[in-house]
């Protein structure tokens, strides 16, 4: 197949649909027929991932109902930065904490290789996320690994050990700052904001379900010993 | 020596291990469909578990009839199955909480929905991560025995641009059949191997599938056209009436007329092979068949009404909006179209309108893509630690070498002399300041002038001293003298060529004792 700058301008118009979270392919529409030729056509899926990559992406994955997933690839300019997350007046402390929360919830929606290969919705809950965390500590701080994740996901265990894991605010209900439930909402809020989890208000309060997207991400990120450790610890607790 | 006597009870049961085995299989029907039956008995034990714990969860199980909002749960996601907008799992809780509702004679509304939470949960097994039920049989009929996991779910969640949708398993879709004594994994499989193992003509099972894609086909259609439609009636212009939707209506035409006529042959062939057949299994399965074409059949007719009604909504909304007001490019007035109302809006609504606002006079924004791994990253990096800089740290020298800043010995010990003369009684500092101008040169090396300043600056000190730091302590000589006087402010002036202001009278402070 020749291509032609008609499927170039296709193929960029695909990838922007990969960049607006709220875009939803259906069977009709423009997203979902581009979809379908990137499924069916080599050469199109081939000028797509080129494209990508020249803008500093990678597609992931294109589920049917998500659409196509990209994440960027080191020094993109859609990388995103600490200071596009909501909480940008976030301490050092804080930060370790996050990066730990943010291992933990793919570690406890995926603890087997094989749950990265179902598209099944998995829905989490603040407070069971929360007990998870503080039951893999032990496991997480016994953890020997040099690599400067490890070594830092060690700290952030301890830190995570030391904090309350609820404090109540002044005024309005829900955990204050500075406590672990309030850490792991604001992650799940990055999510939210980027697209890879939902609030599931109708299941509780602080209920998110983790959408498609975030699976695909989990199986892009290459692990670690944090990581296999707080693995190891959910899929225990399974057989518990 | 007491003997305890050993009595047999009901449940004693003989030694018999040096018999030769008895067990026979005494029903082979039932042998052969015991699996089956295990796997459709074992179906209904996520439920009744979920109706077993529900006191732990304080949900009362004589207000709330449990397994009927488990049924009616699965009914839901079943209706919701094959069309374009599957019920979402927000849905779904709302849905069964609103039977709960009618339950519930207290009308206590967060009763209902925490019971349809813990219905649906239950359902979707969220105790086990929204894993699969598994269940174990063993099969004592096979040598050596062995024991099979059966893992199946009743409920899952997909992802969707609006939501997690529900989709009932083969598994709920036989529960919700109620009983189908066939393989339970899979019902359309099921299905196709009854036929083709029972039925002469193998094409039903062909004509099936076929129905089935056309079926999500007309579906999809139907979404479209909805959409068409829908966006047609609030602005004539949305759609492309000239050529794109007529082309539109015309595939959909051609689609239904094809699908309709098909349906009705596959539904012929298959009815009468049910009124020649004598197996059950194979009436049940076929007629199974026949409902699942009838309810194809009810989409495509569907979606030809959708497409003979589409050109009456065009004609209508052309009607309806020839007459409305132009819209007109103008100024917005921020404060009364925008900020007023926000006001007045819910935090949701406002929220939408205020975002839709921002991001068109913002501008052009670059979106950011999640990268976990390198959001992993960023977050456990180490701190970023200050490099210390190197720099040689300044030589204080000899400690005994003279301070450059410092008056030189003679100056001091000539200043020492000319205050002494505030100890014997009050003396102004134009006296002070003179002798010292009159003190010989020689003397002070020629440090006439630092003489008289030293001489100054003591007097000053002395009307305003700094007052001591805890701790210290005043060093030997000039200080010590320096701190033993006090000088008041008088109402003459003083005017010598290097000092000149307020007169000051210097005296000793008097002995505290």
């Amino acid at each position: 197949m020749s291509i032609s700058l008609e499927d170039v301008r296709r193929a960029a118009e695909l990838v922007t649909f990969g960049l607006r979270h709220g875009a939803r392919p259906t069977d009709g529409n423009p997203y979902g027929l581009l979809l379908h030729r990137y499924r069916t056509e080599a050469a199109f899926s081939e000028l797509v991932e080129v494209l990508a990559s020249g803008l500093g992406l990678a597609v992931l994955g294109t589920p049917a109902r998500t659409g196509i997933v990209v994440t960027t690839q080191p020094g993109s300019v859609f990388a995103t930065r600490t200071s596009d997350l909501r909480s940008t007046n976030m301490g050092p402390d804080d930060k370790l904490v996050a990066g730990l929360v943010t291992l933990a919830i793919a570690a406890y929606a995926f603890p087997h290789p094989r749950d990265l290969d179902s598209t099944d919705v998995k829905i989490v809950e603040v407070v069971n996320l929360d007990a998870f965390i503080r039951s893999a500590i032990a496991r997480v701080a016994a953890t020997t690994g040099e690599d400067g994740n490890d070594a830092q996901a060690r700290r952030a265990a301890d830190l995570y050990d030391r904090m309350s894991a609820f404090l109540p605010k002044a005024n309005q209900a829900g955990p204050a700052k500075g406590c672990t439930q309030w850490a792991i909402g604001e992650v799940l809020g990055w999510l939210v904001d980027r697209g890879a989890a939902r609030p599931a208000p109708t299941m509780g309060a602080t209920t998110y379900q983790l959408t498609d997207r975030f699976r695909l991400l989990v199986a892009d990120v290459g692990g670690g010993e944090a990581l296999e450790a707080l693995r190891t610890a959910r899929r225990e607790s399974e057989t518990n | 020596m007491a003997v305890h006597e050993h009595h047999p009870d009901l449940f004693t049961v003989e030694d018999a291990s040096s018999e030769p085995s008895t067990i026979e299989i005494r029903s082979p029907a039932g042998d052969a469909s015991v699996r089956a039956r295990w796997r459709a008995l074992v179906l209904t034990d996520p439920v009744a578990r979920l109706v077993r714990n529900a006191g732990h969860a304080g949900i009362d199980d004589d207000v709330f009839d449990l397994r009927q909002l488990a049924l009616a749960a699965i009914d839901v996601a079943v209706a919701s199955m094959g069309f374009a907008r599957q019920i979402t799992l927000a849905q779904l809780v709302d849905t069964v909480a609103g039977l709960a509702r009618l339950m519930d004679g207290r009308e206590d509304s967060a009763a209902a929905v925490e019971t349809a939470r813990w219905v649906v949960r239950g359902l979707l097994n969220d105790a086990e991560n929204q894993g699969k039920f598994v269940y174990v049989f063993h099969d004592i009929r096979s040598t050596p025995h062995r024991r099979e996991e059966y893992a199946f779910r009743l409920l899952s969640l997909q992802d969707s641009p609006s939501g997690a949708v529900v989709q009932a398993s083969p598994q709920a879709v036989m529960l919700y059949l109620n009983g189908l004594n066939l393989d339970v994994d899979d019902a359309e499989e099921a299905l196709s191997v009854v036929l083709r193992r029972q039925l002469d003509d193998r094409r039903f099972e062909a004509a099936g599938r076929t129905a089935e894609t056309a079926e999500r086909a007309s579906v999809a259609m139907a979404a479209t056209l909805a959409d068409i439609i829908e966006s047609t009636r609030r602005d004539v212009r949305s759609a492309d009436w000239l050529v794109d939707v007529p082309a539109r209506l015309a595939r959909a035409r051609k689609h239904v007329k094809a699908r309709i006529e098909a349906d009705g042959q596959v539904i012929g062939h298959v009815m009468s092979g049910i009124d020649a057949e004598s197996d059950a299994a194979v009436r049940r399965a076929s007629g199974d068949l026949v409902e699942t074409l009838q309810r194809i059949r009810d989409v495509h007719l569907d979606l030809a009404s959708r497409a003979a009604g589409a050109r009456e909504v065009l004609q209508q909304a052309q009607l309806r909006q020839v007459f409305s007001r132009p819209v007109r490019l103008r100024l917005l007035n921020v404060e009364r179209e925008l900020f007023e109302p926000i006001l007045t809006m819910t935090t949701a609504d406002a929220q939408a309108v205020g975002e839709a606002f921002t991001d068109r006079i913002l501008g052009f924004r670059l979106p950011r893509v999640l990268h976990l791994g390198d959001l992993v990253d960023t977050l456990l990096a180490s701190t970023r630690q200050v490099t210390p800089v190197g720099y040689a740290p300044e030589d204080p020298g000899n400690a005994d070498e003279a301070d450059a800043q410092a008056y030189p010995p003679k100056v001091i010990a000539a200043a020492t002399k000319i205050l002494r003369q505030a100890e014997h009684g009050p003396v102004p500092l134009t006296q002070l300041v003179d002798a010292a101008t009159a003190v010989d040169p020689d003397e002070v090396d020629g440090a006439v002038e630092d003489l008289i300043e030293l001489v100054t600056l003591a007097a000053l000190w002395a009307y305003a001293p700094d007052l001591p730091e805890p701790g210290d302590s005043p060093s030997a000589g000039i200080d010590t003298l320096i701190a033993a006087l006090e000088a008041e402010r008088t109402a003459h002036t003083i005017d010598r060529p290097m000092v000149w202001g307020n007169q000051l009278m210097i005296s000793a402070i008097e002995a505290a004792s």
